[in-house]
This record gives C-alpha cells, sequence and structure tokens, in this order.
C-alpha cells in the first residue's frame, strides 16, 4: 500500500509542483511579492475539497460527462492564463516594473496555480478518503506525505536551478516550460473530451510506448513536464501545438505591437538623458 | 487586414471544431464492467475492431476507484456506490490493459480487440 501512495501522490503533485517552480522563477525576475502562492494554495485546496465531496454529483452532470468537462475547463484556463501571463512579463520593464502589470500578474498566477491545485487536489482527497477509516491509512498517510515531499523537492529543485541562470537565459527557460505546460494542458483537455465523447477519437500519429514507456519514471517525468504521450490522437497534437502557439505568440508579440503609451513616453525620457 | 486574418483563423478553427464533434449521434455497443471488492468482473472481455465502444462501469464498493488505463489514454475516478461512463476506441487489434489506480494491486483487466 506504501509504494502506491507514494506513486500516486506523487503523480499528482509533480505537474503543480513543476508549475509552481516556473512562476516562482518568474515571478522573481518580475519582482513580485510572491503572495499568490498561499492564496492560491490555500484557496485550491479548500475548493478541490468541495469538489472532492460533491464529485458523485459533479459526475452525473451532460450524462456522466460532469467530471471531465469540468476538468477540460480548468485545464483550458490554466492554458490561456499561462498565455496571459507570458504575455504580461514580456511588457514589464525588470528595472522599471509597472506596478498594475505586476499586480496582474500575481492574478495570473493566482488563477493558474488554484486551477492545477483544485484539479490535481481533489484526486488526492478522494484517494485519501477511500482509506480513512481503513487500518491502513497510517501507512497510506505515509506514503503520501513521502511522495508529496518528493513532487515538492523537484518543484524546488527546478525553481533553484531557474533563478541560478543569468536573466535571457531564464526568461528562455520559463518560456519554454510555460508554452509546453499551456500545450500539454490543452492537449490534455481534447483527451477529456473524447473519453465523454464529445470530440471524435481518431488513431495514433505514433506509438513510441517501446521507447519511452508511459509508466516509466522517465516517462512519468516527462508527462509532468512536457506533456508526454507514447500514442498520442491527431486532435491531441494540434492542441499541444496550438497551445504552445499562443504561449510563444503572447511572448513575441509586444515586440511587434508595442505599448502605445510606453512609445509616447519613451522620446521624453530619451530627451532627459 | 490583421483583424480579417484573425477572424479567418477563428472561422477555421470553428469549422474543424465542428466536424470534430459533429459525429457524436452513432450509438455505440454498451460494455458493463462492475467493481466488487477492488476486483473488476469482467476482468477480460473482448471487443470488435475500428469500433466506438461505450463503457458503463459501476463501482459497487463504498470506496472510489480510479478506472485508468495508458495504452487507452484513459482515467476517471469513480466515486464509491456509483456509475461513470467511458468511451474507447475505434481501436485496431491487440490487447488494451487497464487498471484501478487506488488499488492497482487487485483491480486489474484488459480488453481484447479482434
Amino acid at each position: 500500500m506504501l509504494p502506491n501512495a507514494v506513486i500516486l501522490i506523487l503523480q499528482e503533485t509533480l505537474e503543480a509542483a513543476l508549475l509552481i517552480g516556473v512562476l516562482l522563477a518568474v515571478s522573481t525576475r518580475v519582482h513580485d511579492s510572491k503572495r499568490w502562492l498561499p492564496i492560491a494554495l490555500i484557496s485550491g485546496g479548500c475548493v478541490a475539497a468541495i469538489l472532492a465531496n460533491q464529485m458523485g454529483i459533479i459526475s452525473e452532470w451532460f450524462d456522466y460527462a460532469g467530471q471531465e468537462l469540468l476538468n477540460a475547463l480548468f485545464q483550458t484556463i490554466i492554458c490561456l492564463t499561462i498565455a496571459l501571463a507570458v504575455w504580461l512579463t514580456a511588457t514589464i520593464d525588470p528595472l522599471n516594473p509597472q506596478p498594475g502589470k505586476v499586480a496582474a500578474f500575481s492574478h495570473c498566477a493566482i488563477v493558474i496555480i488554484f486551477c492545477a491545485v483544485v484539479r490535481e487536489g481533489q484526486e488526492i482527497i478522494l484517494y485519501l478518503s477511500g482509506f480513512m477509516y481503513t487500518e491502513n491509512f497510517q501507512k497510506v498517510l505515509t506514503g503520501g506525505a513521502l511522495g508529496f515531499s518528493i513532487g515538492a523537492s523537484i518543484g524546488i529543485l527546478l525553481f533553484y536551478s531557474l533563478v541560478d541562470h543569468a536573466g535571457r537565459e531564464r526568461r528562455a527557460a520559463c518560456l519554454v516550460l510555460l508554452a509546453l505546460f499551456a500545450g500539454n494542458m490543452l492537449s490534455q483537455s481534447t483527451l477529456l473530451l473524447m473519453q465523454i465523447d464529445w470530440l471524435t477519437q481518431s488513431p495514433p500519429i505514433w506509438n513510441s510506448s517501446t521507447l519511452v514507456a508511459e509508466t516509466s519514471i522517465f516517462g512519468q517525468l516527462l508527462y509532468a513536464l512536457v506533456g508526454y504521450e507514447a500514442t498520442p490522437s491527431p486532435i491531441q497534437a494540434a492542441a499541444y501545438i496550438l497551445g504552445v502557439t499562443l504561449v510563444t505568440g503572447a511572448n513575441f508579440m509586444p515586440r511587434y505591437y508595442p505599448d502605445k503609451k510606453k512609445q509616447q513616453v519613451q522620446p521624453v525620457r530619451g530627451n532627459d538623458a | 487586414m490583421n483583424r480579417l486574418i484573425i477572424k479567418r483563423i477563428l472561422f477555421y478553427f470553428g469549422l474543424l471544431l465542428a466536424i470534430a464533434v459533429s459525429p457524436i449521434s452513432q450509438a455505440a455497443p454498451i460494455i458493463k464492467i462492475e467493481i466488487k471488492d477492488h476486483l473488476f468482473y469482467p476482468s477480460e472481455f473482448s471487443v470488435p475492431a475500428n469500433t466506438k465502444i461505450k463503457l458503463l462501469i459501476i463501482n459497487n464498493d463504498p470506496t472510489p476507484e480510479e478506472f485508468e488505463s495508458y495504452e487507452l489514454n484513459r482515467e476517471k475516478v469513480i466515486i464509491g456506490n456509483s456509475k461513470a461512463v467511458i468511451f474507447i476506441g475505434p481501436l485496431s487489434p491487440g490487447t488494451y490493459p487497464f487498471f484501478g489506480e487506488f488499488y492497482p494491486k487487485t483491480a486489474q483487466g484488459k480488453i481484447l480487440v479482434n
């Protein structure tokens, strides 16, 4: 029972931990207060508990499609909010951060982590609730705590390895990771829509299960980090590309469509100098 | 000009989505799976290839279970004493294992597609 609890909680924790690690690294660049983290964790945990408690009713919505629709909604919100957060960070000057944009970034971070915690938290709560009145509860809790600690440690490790790098390298690494996260979220949401027959399932475009099995540790890490799927369908791949394009587009958009207010201010600052 | 391009992209994206969602009307054969004492009944069954299947999973245990299959790309939590629906396929011939993620030692099964 203990190894299964470690693996299950680690799987559920890893995705959110990595996302928190990257967002913390981004927030360090824009000199954000990081108050969004406890707010998102506490509110996400509370809502996850409520949803886990009501999951029986939610699952029956839309002819037993409620669970998938809710999770697909959270995933889509995560993807779109990552794009918005990336656009905001691309417009923030790290040497002179505008308070309004920094606050907007904080709100985006709250939404992203809130949705990630709600999504994964409800499954953890449901899993633990199944053992609550059994003799194995202590073992499962210990295993869960161990899995959670490993997941959190990997997130912390990612944060420090990102912060350790210079500005431009860190920015590029954060952008790549956030783009892959967004692609992963949108791809997973299409998978859920296929599960309830709202999207048509089609044959996979490749099968790499012999190369990297999804069940392997490397496969699990790749899944959490870049949304690795051994047998993705064309719709999944298209959604993944769309998510990645949205985020990279949001990052480069300010270069082609610069802030008009900033443009008007710049010549004045130039004359002063 | 740019607005026109964005409008066109949105139109084609909507069109693609409509095409992807449209073939919902086809009724899929239903396979009933029951969970009892953290075991699947039946734990092994056959389905025809290239056919969409509707799995009706009834959890008779008081505890939740998660139906999961890496090969089928499916995962869904089923609350205790409740039922859930999962669509699979069309699948190519082969063996597709599935398991209960909350009790993986006992809850094991496979779908034979032929």
